[in-house]
């Protein structure tokens, strides 16, 4: 066929032009002809490209990159200025061997959507940083495109360049753990693709997975790989298929109790013997079945029995402390034909499908952040275009679309689902461009709106840049930048919000309104193991603590002020009904914490038996409201001496001389139990800063300082309480006394 | 090489991460470094993602060469 110079007509009726161009090209050859075609194609159909005209745009751009003025040609395409003509030169500049100039490109490169497409861009940027050398920078795009992918070809990639780029810098990461992923079916289809999607949540990891079928033994034996391997988090992924049920179950109770009991034995042991904190998977309800419908309707048929499984597997885990990962749910959300292939599983023991594994990995490893307590804590919000339709300082109230037509419904459907957050305690935050008075206006006036303005912690409107503000709101919140989720339509605020606080969670928001709740969803980013009393208040206490604060300001000393909220502190040794919370707060508190040593339910558990271990609990209410449990200490006998091996404190109750009273209950149980000295201990952490000198304040000596900057200090235990006048105490922690 | 040919070319230099892979059809799992039953899996799930079809148990017993792919992709590509 002859060269055209144009982009012949026919282009305009394919569903997808460009590739069309490029079947015709491989005809061609690579004339002058061809290449103004090329230029025609990607000037006319490249604003919007999706993931498989990229990968052949990449692969055409390898094979036209040969000849000698590459470099000339990729900054005549990627002067045409579509996505597809940048990327196109980005991928020839690769292929030449220009990695700095390709990353150049990529990285200022506009997003053609916030899929797999970004995911690309990204791991291409990562890729190209890392073949010029700057491993150093190749963290950030590793981290977007595993948040971004949906495919398990793309989490291969950056698994591959992650190893890469570990090998020649330090990819800093909030934590590490050692994951063992055992279960049925071969797990190495998927478990080592766990790297990449936890390292999407800033997690570092070492993966131990199974062998197939072999759980049972690799749990038992105690001189197995998994013993050598001390998992610090064993996951359990067994499939439907292994638990051997008829289509029709003779006693099905018995069934499920026994099914309940064997997965119960199997976390005790990882509980005990390694400490571990476990993830149980739950169990799909497979589609296909000769009882059809049926099989969910009679009492012993297959569906019945997993439905009845999995209902009370979420008790009896909930009770074991274990987590649970909904994989009937992740099932039915990619759909259970795309989820398993009868084909894949029967050949080659692959379930679920490769389709099915970005999603199970990335919901896996939102668990696995979750155990590691690194749940993000607030959700911030732009307004304007966020959380209604136009601009209030130029629509005013009648002209914004919120409620009312199918657009307004969206955005109040996406403030029901704020609101839901908000109520199991993420507090919710504005940060907005905008005059304060016309964006209060909105919740205080508007007749659709269901936010309302006491529903946010902080209302920042104003003309500051918006990084600005949210290192604001963290600090009025009292909790880490890295704890807040930024909300904003607007993909400029986004990318300069990224740049200047990478630390902050920026999930990538779609054009329509009414797929925010699904995107925000998606990202994971709330997941948390447990929903206690103090979860749901908390909310609550965020807001009050920013009055509390106003009362402070207007009061003219500290005694005066901490009088005035009349505190009722409750100290108790830690008790089961309040295990997950304590758990919960000894693994998220980072600020007042002097060990930071985080913990599991069964350790905990161990140290409630441990008539050696002194433990105590803080639960503070004062005249705004019930904070709940927020504060933990754990101290050890040693000899003569009680050692502090963990003291935190939540943020929210910070400034109010609780501690005091915490460390006055230890030294009164100590008293009474004939212990001589009380030693303290401070870690360092990068945030742990305000506690560094907290037993130097409370007199203690010093008695070792180490190169890391970790002491230990002493104090002999005085042989009376001092008085309290400023708040009510209720102390139960102590020992009991002999009769005096 | 025909179309089918160059995008199964593509598919494996992706797959192997080896820009310098010219597929012959003798080739089997010892020739190419990384294929072993475990990759074979997942490259399928690679072919029938880029070639927008699935195959079925006989199919699959065939495919163990790069020969026999092609085969298989060009049997399948002119019975749609």
């Amino acid at each position: 066929m002859a060269a055209t110079a144009h982009a012949p007509a026919f282009l305009d009726s394919l569903d997808d032009p460009i590739r069309g161009a490029l079947a015709l090209q491989s005809d061609d050859g690579a004339g002058e002809g061809a290449l103004l075609l090329l230029q025609d194609v990607l000037s006319r159909y490249g604003s919007r490209i999706g993931p498989k005209t990229m990968h052949a745009l990449a692969r055409h751009a390898k094979s036209a990159a040969l000849g000698a003025d590459a470099a000339v040609r990729a900054a005549q395409i990627r002067a045409i200025g579509t996505p597809a003509a940048q990327w196109y030169a980005a991928a020839m500049l690769e292929s030449a061997g220009s990695f700095e100039a390709a990353a150049e490109a990529l990285d200022v490169m506009d997003d053609v959507s916030w899929g797999e497409e970004r995911a690309l861009r990204l791991e291409a940027l990562a890729r190209n940083r890392l073949r010029a050398g700057d491993a150093a920078r190749v963290g950030l795009p590793l981290r977007y495109a595993a948040q971004a992918t949906q495919t398990r070809q793309t989490l291969v990639s950056l698994d591959r360049l992650l190893t890469q780029a570990q090998q020649s810098a330090d990819l800093p990461v909030k934590a590490r753990r050692r994951i063992a992923v055992l279960g049925s079916g071969v797990l190495d289809f998927w478990a080592g693709l766990l790297r990449p999607a936890l390292f999407g949540f800033d997690i570092g990891c070492e993966i131990l997975t199974g062998e197939y079928d072999q759980y049972q033994q690799e749990i038992r034996d105690p001189s197995s790989r998994l013993a050598k391997f001390r998992p610090e988090i064993v996951v359990l992924a067994v499939n439907w298929r292994s638990l051997g049920l008829l289509d029709e179950t003779a006693d099905p109770a018995a069934t499920v109790r026994n099914l309940i009991d064997g997965m119960a034995a199997l976390w005790r042991t990882c509980q005990h013997r390694y400490r571990a904190a476990v993830i149980q998977l739950n169990f799909e309800i497979p589609e296909v079945d000769p009882l059809g419908r049926l099989s969910a309707a009679s009492p012993g048929g297959r569906a019945r029995v997993i439905h009845t499984l999995n209902l009370e597997l979420w008790d009896a885990a909930q009770q074991a402390r274990v987590a649970v990962l909904d994989v009937e749910q992740l099932a039915a959300a990619t759909g259970k034909r795309n989820w398993s292939d009868p084909g894949m599983w029967i050949a080659a023991k692959q379930y679920p499908t490769t389709d099915a594994v970005p999603l199970l990995t990335r919901n896996l490893a939102a668990l696995v952040r979750a155990v590691c307590g690194l749940t993000s804590k607030c959700a911030v919000l732009d307004l304007d275009g966020t959380l209604w339709g136009g601009v209030i300082g130029e629509d005013g109230l009648d002209g914004i679309r919120l409620g009312g037509d199918a657009e307004g419904e969206a955005y109040t459907a996406f403030h029901q689902y704020l609101l839901g957050l908000r109520r199991r305690g993420i507090p919710l935050a504005v940060c907005s461009k905008n005059n304060e008075d016309d964006a209060r206006s909105v919740f205080r006036r508007h007749p659709e709106t269901v936010l309302k303005e006491d529903d946010f912690a902080v209302f920042l409107a104003n003309w500051e840049p918006k990084p600005d503000n949210l290192k604001n709101i963290a600090a009025m919140l009292n909790i880490g930048v890295d704890s807040l989720v930024f909300l904003d339509d607007n993909p400029v605020e986004r990318n300069l919000v990224r740049r200047e606080l990478p630390e902050v969670e920026v999930p990538e928001l779609p054009d329509d309104p009414a797929r925010y709740a699904e995107a925000l969803h998606a990202t994971y980013l709330f997941e948390s193991l447990s929903l206690t009393d103090e979860d749901r208040r908390r909310a609550d206490t965020y807001r009050d603590n920013v009055l509390r604060t106003e009362l402070a300001e207007g009061s003219t000393n500290l005694d005066d002020y901490l009088v005035s909220l009349r505190m009722k502190v409750d100290l108790r040794p830690f008790d089961e009904t309040n295990l997950p919370r304590i758990v919960q707060l000894i693994n998220k508190t980072n600020q007042f914490s002097l060990t930071t040593r985080r913990t599991t339910a069964s350790e905990v558990m161990a140290w409630m038996q441990d008539p050696a271990c002194y433990t105590q609990f803080m639960r503070l209410q004062d005249r705004f409201g019930d904070s709940g449990v927020t504060g933990a200490m754990v101290a050890v006998r040693e000899g003569e001496t009680l050692r502090i091996v963990n003291w935190l404190m939540s943020c929210r109750v910070l400034g109010r001389r609780i501690e005091n009273l915490m460390l006055a209950s230890l030294i009164r149980h100590a008293r009474r139990a004939g212990v001589a000295a009380v030693i303290g201990e401070y870690l360092p952490t990068a945030k742990n800063g305000q506690t560094s000198d907290l037993f130097d304040r409370f007199g203690f000596e010093r008695i070792e300082e180490r190169e890391d900057g970790g002491r230990l200090y002493r104090a002999a235990v005085p042989a009376e309480d001092e008085p309290v006048t400023w708040c009510e105490v209720t102390d139960t922690t102590a020992a009991e006394v002999s009769a005096v | 090489m025909t179309p089918t040919d160059q995008r199964l070319q593509a598919v494996f230099r992706e797959f192997f991460n080896d820009e310098s892979l010219e597929l012959r059809d003798g080739m089997t799992f010892s020739d190419i470094r990384g294929w072993d039953s475990l990759a074979h899996v997942t490259l399928i799930n690679a072919l029938e993602a880029e070639f927008g079809l699935k195959f079925g148990v006989r199919e699959l017993m065939k495919m163990k060469s790069v020969g026999a792919i092609r085969q298989v992709l060009t049997a399948k590509a002119s019975a749609a």
